[in-house]
C-alpha cells in the first residue's frame, strides 16, 4: 500500500467501507446486538464522552482530557462488556420492556494517519430514544473515531463523542452513542 | 401557607406514612423553596474546585442561582446571581476564574465580592447617585466544613457546624483525615421528572433497595454488595439518624475485607490505601470510626446533599419544581491518595453513579414513577409507607446519635420527614431547634 500524508482525504473505496462500517455498527447497536458490536472493537478500545461546560471564549484552561475531566463514559474494553454483561443479566428493570432507539449518521469523512492501517473518521450522531408509553429523548453529537484495519476487517480502536448538551435532559444517557 | 396542623394531615407523627401530596403538589413546593431551602445549608462546592482568587462556579441553591467566588483576598463568598436593575444573569458560565460579573443587559459591573462596582453612565442619566450598598448582589452566608463548601439565605440559623450537629462527627471519619477529603468535579448534570426528596430518602437510608433496583449491575460488578443480590440476605450494618435530618447507613467490612465497587487495578490501589489508612485512622478517631471508616456508606444531608462512601459519589439534587430535578454528581476522593486512585475512583464513580451509570439509571426511574403516579387523584390520597424498623431506634455507647440495625430500615427516612415538616411549620430558627431536640431525645 502507498504511504500519504497523514491528513489526506482517503480513497473512495476505503470511504465506501468505511462508511459501510459505521451503519452497519449503528444498527447492530439499535438492534440490540450487542456482543456483535462489541466484536467490532479492538482490545484497546477507548470510548470516551466527557461531559461539556459552558466557560467563557476567553477561559485559557486546557481543553478537557479523560484523566482530568468529568465523563459520562471514559471505558476500556473490560467496561463496554460489563454495561453489555449487565443488559444480558435480565435483571436490567430499566430495559424491559425495551426501548425503541434509532440512530442516524452523518457528515462522515475519513482521512489518513502516520500508521497505514489506521484512519481517523468523523462523523456526526442523531440518536432518538423513545420508551415506555411517551418518553422520547433526542441525543446529537459528534464523533472523532479512530478506526483500525485488523487483519483486513474494520475495528473501532477509539471513539470521542462530542455531546452536544451541558445537562443531560433525560434521566440517563445509557446508550452508546 | 400550610399550618401544623395542616401537615398532621400529611404526614403521620412518627414519619410512618405521608400523603403524597408532598412530593406533587405546587403549593407545598412554594413553602418548600421558602421554609426549607432558604433557610438550609445547602452544599455549594469544594475548596479544591475553586482554588485561586478569581475562581468561581455558578450554581443553585433551592431554585436560586447563586455565584461562588473566591476574592483576591482569598475569601469564599456566595451571592444571587441575578441583577439588582432589572434582574438578569449575571454570569452565564457554570465555572472559571473572573475579575468580576458584567450583566449583559445594560452593563452594570458586580465585583468578586458581588458588590455593585460600576454602573455605565450613571453620572449623567441618574438624578441622584445609586446606593450601592443597596444595590450589591445579595450575599449567602458561607461556612466551610473541611473544605466543604455551604450556603445558607438565614442570618439566624445556627452555624454550619451546629446545623450538623452529629453529622459532623460522623463526616469526620473520612473529613478529618491527614490531609482531608476533596472533590473532583466539575459536576455531571442529569435531569429526571422526580420530587427531589425521593432522592434524598433513597440516599439516607435505603439499602433495602439496593439489592433489588441494582440487581443488574450487582451481579455483575457485586463485590462486597454481592451478598445482597436480589433481597435474598440482609447485610449487616448501622443506620444512623441525627437531629437535624442528616442519616446515613453504614454497611462494614472488617479490617481485611474493605466494602467496595472498585475492579481491577483501582480495587488493589484501593484495598491497599484502605489496609495502610485504617490503622491511622483508628489512633487518631478510635475504634468506631475506625470501623465507619471502613464501611460503604450511603447518606444524605439535610435537604438535598447525598453521598456514597466506599462509591464515592457526592451529590446534590437540585429542585426544579416539585416534579423534577437535576442531579448534580461529583466525586469524593481523599488528598493524600495517589492520583492514580484518585482517576481510578472518578472512573468507579462515573461508571456506577454517573449519567451512564450502571445504577444510577436504575434509580431515576423509579423515582420518576414514585412521582409521576400522583398525577392519578385517587392514586394521590393513597398514603405511602415507611414504617420499616418501627421501634427499633436507640442510643448505643460510643456514637452520638439514634441509630437503628439493620440497615434495611427506614428509621432514617422518618427523621429526615419529620425535620422536613418541622422547617415547613416552624416559625424561625429557635424553634426547630426546639422541637428537633425534643424530637432526638425520644
Amino acid at each position: 500500500m502507498m504511504t500519504t500524508v497523514p491528513g489526506t482525504v482517503v480513497p473512495l473505496e476505503t470511504y465506501y467501507e468505511i462508511q459501510i462500517f459505521l451503519f452497519r455498527e449503528a444498527r447492530l447497536l439499535d438492534d440490540e446486538q450487542f456482543r456483535d458490536w462489541l466484536a467490532l472493537l479492538t482490545d484497546d478500545i477507548h470510548y470516551w464522552l466527557p461531559i461539556r461546560e459552558n466557560r467563557f471564549r476567553k477561559d485559557r484552561r486546557p481543553a478537557p482530557t479523560p484523566e482530568e475531566s468529568a465523563s459520562v463514559y471514559n471505558d476500556d474494553l473490560a467496561d463496554l462488556t460489563d454495561r453489555v454483561a449487565r443488559f444480558e443479566t435480565g435483571f436490567a428493570w430499566i430495559e424491559d420492556p425495551p426501548a425503541r432507539v434509532r440512530r442516524v449518521i452523518s457528515n462522515i469523512e475519513a482521512e489518513t494517519t502516520a500508521q497505514a492501517d489506521e484512519f481517523v473518521v468523523y462523523s456526526n450522531i442523531i440518536l432518538y430514544r423513545n420508551r415506555r408509553q411517551d418518553e422520547e429523548a433526542w441525543f446529537v453529537a459528534a464523533r472523532r473515531d479512530r478506526l483500525r484495519r485488523v487483519d483486513g476487517a474494520w475495528r473501532l480502536a477509539r471513539r470521542h463523542v462530542v455531546l452536544d448538551q451541558h445537562v443531560i435532559l433525560d434521566e440517563n444517557l445509557s446508550v452508546f452513542l | 401557607m400550610k399550618t401544623t396542623q395542616d401537615f398532621r394531615q400529611l404526614l403521620r407523627a412518627d414519619g410512618g406514612t405521608q400523603h403524597r401530596d408532598i412530593y406533587w403538589n405546587e403549593d407545598i413546593y412554594a413553602q418548600e423553596l421558602e421554609q426549607v431551602f432558604a433557610r438550609s445549608w445547602l452544599f455549594l462546592t469544594h475548596d479544591s474546585l475553586i482554588p485561586k482568587p478569581g475562581d468561581f462556579v455558578t450554581t443553585f441553591m433551592g431554585e436560586d442561582r447563586v455565584i461562588v467566588s473566591r476574592g483576591r483576598d482569598g475569601v469564599v463568598r456566595a451571592f444571587l446571581n441575578s441583577c439588582n436593575h432589572r434582574g438578569n444573569i449575571v454570569c452565564r458560565a457554570d465555572s472559571g476564574n473572573a475579575r468580576s460579573f458584567t450583566c449583559h443587559y445594560h452593563g452594570w459591573v458586580y465585583g468578586l465580592d458581588g458588590a455593585l462596582a460600576d454602573v455605565p453612565l450613571e453620572k449623567e442619566i441618574y438624578t441622584e447617585p445609586l446606593d450601592r450598598k443597596q444595590l450589591g448582589l445579595k450575599q449567602v452566608r458561607v461556612e466551610t466544613y473541611r473544605g466543604f463548601i455551604y450556603g445558607n439565605f438565614d442570618t439566624t440559623a445556627p452555624s454550619l457546624v451546629d446545623y450538623l450537629g452529629e453529622m459532623a462527627w460522623y463526616f469526620d471519619t473520612f473529613m478529618d483525615v491527614p490531609g482531608g477529603s476533596e472533590l473532583l468535579g466539575p459536576p455531571i448534570k442529569v435531569r429526571i421528572k422526580a420530587n427531589w426528596k425521593f432522592f434524598s430518602e433513597n440516599f439516607i437510608g435505603d439499602f433495602y433497595h439496593a439489592g433489588w433496583t441494582h440487581a443488574a449491575a450487582i451481579k455483575i460488578i457485586g463485590g462486597a454488595l454481592g451478598l445482597i443480590l436480589g433481597n435474598q440476605a440482609v447485610a449487616p450494618g448501622i443506620q444512623f439518624a441525627t437531629t437535624f435530618g442528616h442519616g446515613f447507613n453504614a454497611s462494614s467490612g472488617t479490617d481485611e475485607i474493605f466494602p467496595h465497587i472498585h475492579q481491577g487495578k483501582v480495587a488493589e490501589l484501593f484495598n491497599d490505601w484502605m489496609r495502610a489508612r485504617i490503622p491511622v485512622v483508628r489512633a487518631r478517631l478510635g475504634p468506631e470510626r475506625a470501623q465507619l471508616y471502613n464501611a460503604i456508606w450511603d447518606g444524605t444531608m439535610f435537604p438535598n446533599n447525598s453521598f456514597l462512601r466506599g462509591i464515592d459519589t457526592w451529590k446534590v439534587w437540585q429542585p426544579r419544581g416539585p416534579r423534577e430535578i437535576e442531579v448534580w454528581t461529583w466525586t469524593l476522593v481523599e488528598r493524600d491518595m495517589p492520583e492514580e486512585l484518585k482517576r481510578g475512583i472518578r472512573h468507579t464513580n462515573e461508571k456506577t453513579f454517573g449519567a451512564a451509570g450502571l445504577l444510577e439509571g436504575d434509580d431515576g426511574e423509579n423515582m420518576e414513577g414514585n412521582t409521576q403516579t400522583s398525577a392519578g387523584w385517587v392514586t394521590r390520597q393513597q398514603p405511602l409507607n415507611t414504617e420499616m424498623g418501627m421501634g427499633r431506634e436507640g442510643f448505643r455507647e460510643g456514637y452520638p446519635s439514634k441509630l437503628s440495625e439493620p440497615a434495611d430500615n427506614e428509621a432514617a427516612h422518618r427523621n429526615f420527614l419529620r425535620m422536613w415538616e418541622t422547617m415547613m411549620t416552624a416559625k424561625d430558627w429557635d424553634e426547630i431547634i426546639t422541637r428537633r431536640r425534643q424530637d432526638a431525645r425520644t
